[in-house]
């Protein structure tokens, strides 16, 4: 059984496309990918409806691609409030992050 | 020791023996499945066949009494099934069989935590999954 702490990180650019592409392949959205926006609530009125479950599976999806594991809901609702917060949330946790070999 | 693992009744647990095991975050829980279990009269008669829907339950509630270890509970805690992944039933499981449940945790976050499940019957593979549990809102795990 393979954990996900071994598993091949692959370096993903943090853009909104990507991150688009993430937010659709990971969760049941019941929109179409046209209405999300950069700027687009993800939770809470006015959203795109996504509910706990979808966070979760944003953050292993974050954790595969970016190597960066959000365990603290806080620190999830903050990066998760849109795809422009997450993209700018990962590109600072990116800058803190050691390079390694 | 406590009474059971689950909190479930007699007649829907899952779960005979729970352990962690020294690879940190998994636990192996194992189930024999006795033939008069009720559900083999009807699925199917004549042929008895493990219903793949309680192989899911069989992770969840290993799933569960891992989850449980984390948190210190003294008693069974109450956990619900939030979301099926994906499974895969490999092979058939009959009456008789004794399952082995290695559940691995992989992710949390709040109330909710995803797990990977391989289930096997001397020792080959019968079914592996991703599951989510979530915890109950207002139900106490003590």
């Amino acid at each position: 059984m393979e954990s996900i702490d071994s598993a091949a990180i692959p370096m993903t650019e943090v853009n909104f496309n990507n991150l688009k592409q993430l937010l659709i392949k990971n969760c049941m959205l019941r929109v179409s990918p046209d209405e999300i926006l950069e700027d687009t609530p993800l939770f809470g009125p006015e959203s795109l409806g996504l509910d706990s479950i979808d966070a979760l599976q944003m953050t292993v999806a974050i954790e595969k691609d970016f190597g960066i594991i959000i365990n603290d809901p806080e620190v999830a609702r903050q990066a998760f409030r849109s795809l422009g917060a997450l993209k700018e949330w990962l590109r600072a946790e990116l800058e803190k992050t050691p390079k390694t070999t | 020791m406590m009474s059971s693992l689950t909190p479930h009744g007699k007649g829907f647990s899952f779960l005979d023996t729970f352990e962690l095991t020294d690879i940190p975050q998994q636990g192996l829980g194992t189930k024999w499945l006795d033939p008069t279990l009720p559900f083999f009269a009807d699925h199917f008669p004549g042929k008895p066949l493990m219903p793949a829907v309680l192989l899911i339950e069989c992770g969840a509630q290993t799933a569960g009494a891992l989850w449980a270890s984390f948190q210190g509970a003294s008693a069974p805690a109450h956990y619900i099934l939030a979301q099926v992944l994906q499974f895969k039933i490999l092979h058939p499981v009959l009456p008789g069989d004794k399952i082995e449940t290695k559940v691995a945790l992989e992710t949390s976050l709040g109330r909710l935590a995803q797990f990977e499940v391989v289930l096997s019957v001397n020792q080959r593979e019968v079914a592996h999954g991703k599951i989510i549990l979530g915890m109950m809102a207002n139900k106490t795990d003590a």
